[in-house]
């Protein structure tokens, strides 16, 4: 003889106030939700803008309230605009080519002077 | 400045032109040496906070730090005292021993930002707990200033060499080029250079250990420790030394990558030297291609 036996169906009946407690639930757990994401939201920019900050070598460490220098970030640099007052080399062959060791000079060059001075590290 | 200074002149007036270097350079020491407590420099540094009343060649050349500072986005950076002094270097380097381990964390740079200056009443006010090292752009100028010296005084031709970092003026006597070897490099180049000025910025002379650990001077600004950045050595040509020098600084601390692509941004060339010992020409620097450095 096989018995059988099915389990309970059991449905779960709501009452209006019930599922009125569950919409009002759900709505405050999706503005909280929302809150996060625009605080999230402006968190991700603040460190974007801090990143970007950064890359400019030195963030500045100023506190409030100080003044700040009015020139010191800002202003257009003219440091390495020379004008006519820039470097050169003669391009007439005497330099000896940097892929080349110094003791095989292409045929046609002129022996090179010996250097009058020479760069040192600092 | 801790260094040789070589002059060349037409015979002569090479003597005289050696004695006007030498009492320029001796008055840009007494006014820039942070080694030294009477100097303009040590007071500023200890008047940080305050508004002080400078001299010319100090307000020169915080102008000139502060610029380069600006055209380098800060890679170049004289407020790296704070950290120069952590890392043991406090002293002159003859007088170094082996200093203790940092006992403050690194500080970093960024303080230049905060410098004000005031041309009009010659004063300059340092944020509170900013240090100033000009090293990095004072011999330059005082280089400069000796080639403008000299020519002031209708020389037609000179050189003059501070450590290395040099200038030129006119042509040597019978010559189209004056002819400067570079050190550090195997098979090293001769540069045929008619005018302007070439400087190296390098990890290998000042250099020391702290409780075991290997410094140099050349301070990152980003991390306030010494620079790593996979180079140990960078010439540059430029128009005046103090550029060659801050360029060569500066690109030493961006590495090679971004350290040649300054030096092009900035229509200069230069000869960049890895911790590999592999060469990187930048600009129109003469041969171009790559050699192993010694």
């Amino acid at each position: 003889m096989r018995l059988s036996c099915s389990g309970p169906t059991v449905a779960v009946m709501s009452t209006t106030t019930d599922r009125e407690r569950t919409r009002r639930w759900r709505d405050a757990r999706v503005g909280v939700l929302r809150r996060r994401f625009a605080i999230g939201s402006v968190l991700a920019f603040a460190g974007l803008v801090g990143l970007a900050s950064q890359h400019a070598v030195g963030s500045s460490k100023r506190r409030a309230g100080e003044p700040r220098a009015p020139s010191a970030a800002t202003a257009r640099t003219t440091f390495f605009d020379e004008g006519d007052q820039g470097f050169e080399f003669d391009d007439s062959g005497v330099a000896t080519p940097l892929h080349e060791p110094a003791q095989t000079p292409a045929p046609a060059a002129q022996p090179t002077p010996p250097p009058v001075a020479q760069t040192g590290v600092s | 400045m801790g260094t040789d200074v070589l002059v060349l002149a037409p015979a002569g007036r090479a003597v005289r032109a050696a004695r006007l270097v030498e009492e320029l350079f001796e008055e840009w020491e007494a006014a820039l040496s942070r080694f030294r407590p009477e100097s303009e420099l040590s007071r500023l540094n200890a008047s940080a906070g305050l508004e002080v009343r400078v001299g010319p060649i100090v307000l020169a050349a915080v102008e000139a730090a502060l610029d380069a500072a600006r055209a380098t986005a800060g890679l170049f950076d004289p407020t790296l005292l704070p950290d120069l002094v952590r890392v043991g270097y406090d002293r002159s380097f003859d007088e170094m021993g082996e200093p203790d381990s940092p006992a403050a964390r690194p500080r970093g740079g960024g303080d230049w930002r905060e410098i004000h200056v005031d041309r009009g009443r010659r004063t300059v006010r340092l944020p509170a707990g900013c240090g100033l090292d000009l090293g990095g752009v004072a011999k330059g100028m005082a280089v400069d200033a000796a080639i403008e010296l000299l020519t002031a005084t209708g020389l037609e031709s000179a050189l003059v060499d501070a450590g290395g970092d040099l200038r030129v003026h006119g042509l040597p006597p019978g010559g189209a080029a004056w002819h400067v070897g570079v050190a550090g490099v195997q098979h090293a180049p001769v540069l045929p250079l008619v005018r302007g000025a070439l400087a190296t910025s390098g990890t290998a002379r000042r250099h020391w250990p702290q409780a075991g650990t290997p410094r140099h001077h050349l301070i990152d600004p980003r991390t306030g420790e010494p620079a790593a950045s996979g180079l140990r050595q960078v010439t540059v040509a430029a128009g005046s030394c103090r550029a060659a020098e801050v360029a060569a600084t500066a690109a030493l601390v961006a590495g090679p990558l971004l350290g040649r692509g300054l030096l092009e941004h900035h229509g200069l060339a230069g000869l960049l030297v890895t911790d590999d010992g592999r060469c990187l020409a930048a600009g129109r620097w003469p041969g171009g291609e790559t050699v192993p450095a010694a």
